[in-house]
């Protein structure tokens, strides 16, 4: 018997291990599933003002404290969600900066923290007004749909703006080889060159539309946005990747006509 | 001495076993790995040829860039492919901008009033 326990314990000893290192590998979480950290998982995946509304009519049908702090989980939760929506954004942009994608980052992980901080004190008010007064901090501290969903989706575009610009360049290079050999082979490419030469100042206008956006951007706080500074800021990047979507897309049928040129 | 002697051949074997596992669960890492981009063909005129934005163009010899060529369209350049650029991806990257923007217009409406 204890011939073959001997036998048998080096494997077995192997064999444990083996599992005990493959196995957290195999079943560990992505890097965003850190819902056990919070106090209650969000269970909709609706993130609209109309996910509260019901928690609302209870408020306005009776403000007591259980209401009140029902209605500001709600607020709280739906924002999580959005949260995590947000961060599988910057995860899977592909154009975004690496430096965009840090700053990001760490305006949802802020964010995130600061909102579970709240429900926590929410949890612990015990009276209405403080409850209130918790509740009203989940709008006026994090400004989450205003301000951050928009930082996110403003420098994700902002960042497209720079990606398609930076392949119109290269895309005018190899028209402009395209365009010297059809040159060199006697055919007339003056209306070719016309194009091209649109092309690339329809391509540098858009690049100059969104040039240091995305740092006005990132820059903007929630208490920015309650002092009333962010949002023009917000507003006018918003109108100069609109501007540079215009350009781009001209750029893009310039391209287009210099190849039709060509054949 | 032969105890000690098979505890050696038993370390091994389970050493070995380790080895086995970890490199599976490497390549099960690996297969899941880093997402690239898919080649794309765009054809231009009647050229097609892959387009991916990044890659440089390909270098052909041009025999009509050397001087004293002589230009005719018969030549052989004529035949030279011509590079043809990625336009279905710039395209993509602007529809990705009007999501974007799209998005943006909806979010304020999010927000919600604590009254």
């Amino acid at each position: 018997m204890n011939r073959y326990v001997t036998r048998l314990a080096g494997p077995l000893a192997g064999l444990a291990l083996a599992i005990s290192v493959a196995m957290p590998a195999l079943a560990a979480p992505s890097s965003n599933a850190r819902v056990t950290d919070r106090p209650v998982a969000p269970q909709s995946a609706e993130t609209g003002a109309a996910r509260c509304a019901s928690a609302w009519r209870a408020v306005r049908t009776d403000r007591s404290l259980a209401n009140v702090q029902a209605a500001g989980f709600c607020e709280i939760d739906r924002r999580l969600v959005t949260i995590d929506r947000l961060r599988g954004l910057v995860r899977d942009a592909e154009v975004l900066t690496d430096a965009h994608a840090t700053a990001l980052t760490r305006i949802l992980d802020g964010t995130e923290s600061g909102l579970m901080s709240l429900r926590r004190e929410i949890a612990a008010d015990t009276s209405v007004a403080s409850a209130s007064e918790d509740v009203r901090r989940i709008f006026t501290e994090f400004r989450v749909y205003v301000l951050v969903t928009r930082q996110v989706v403003l420098v994700r575009a902002d960042d497209r703006v720079e990606a398609a610009a930076l392949r119109l360049t290269h895309a005018a290079d190899q028209l402009a080889a395209a365009i010297e050999r059809a040159a060199g082979n006697g055919k007339d490419v003056t209306e070719a060159q016309g194009h091209l030469d649109a092309m690339k100042a329809a391509t540098g206008a858009a690049q100059a539309d969104v040039a240091g956006d995305a740092d006005a951007i990132l820059a903007q706080t929630p208490a920015s946005w309650n002092a009333g500074t962010a949002e023009p800021i917000l507003d006018a990047a918003r109108a100069s990747i609109s501007a540079a979507h215009a350009a781009l897309r001209t750029a893009l049928t310039e391209a287009r006509a210099v190849t039709a040129a060509l054949r | 001495m032969r105890t000690t002697t098979r505890h050696r051949i038993l370390i091994v074997i389970s050493a070995a076993l380790v080895v086995v596992v970890l490199a599976g669960c490497g390549r099960r890492v690996d297969f899941a790995g880093p997402d690239g981009p898919s080649p794309s063909s765009v054809t231009v005129g009647a050229t097609s040829l892959p387009g991916q934005a990044s890659q440089p163009a390909p270098a052909s010899p041009d025999p009509t860039s050397s001087p004293g060529a002589e230009a005719s369209p018969s030549t052989a350049p004529t035949d030279t492919p011509i590079p043809s650029p990625d336009l279905a991806s710039i395209e993509a990257l602007l529809s990705g901008i009007d999501t974007d923007l799209g998005d943006d217009a909806a979010s304020a409406a999010n927000e919600g009033n604590p009254q």
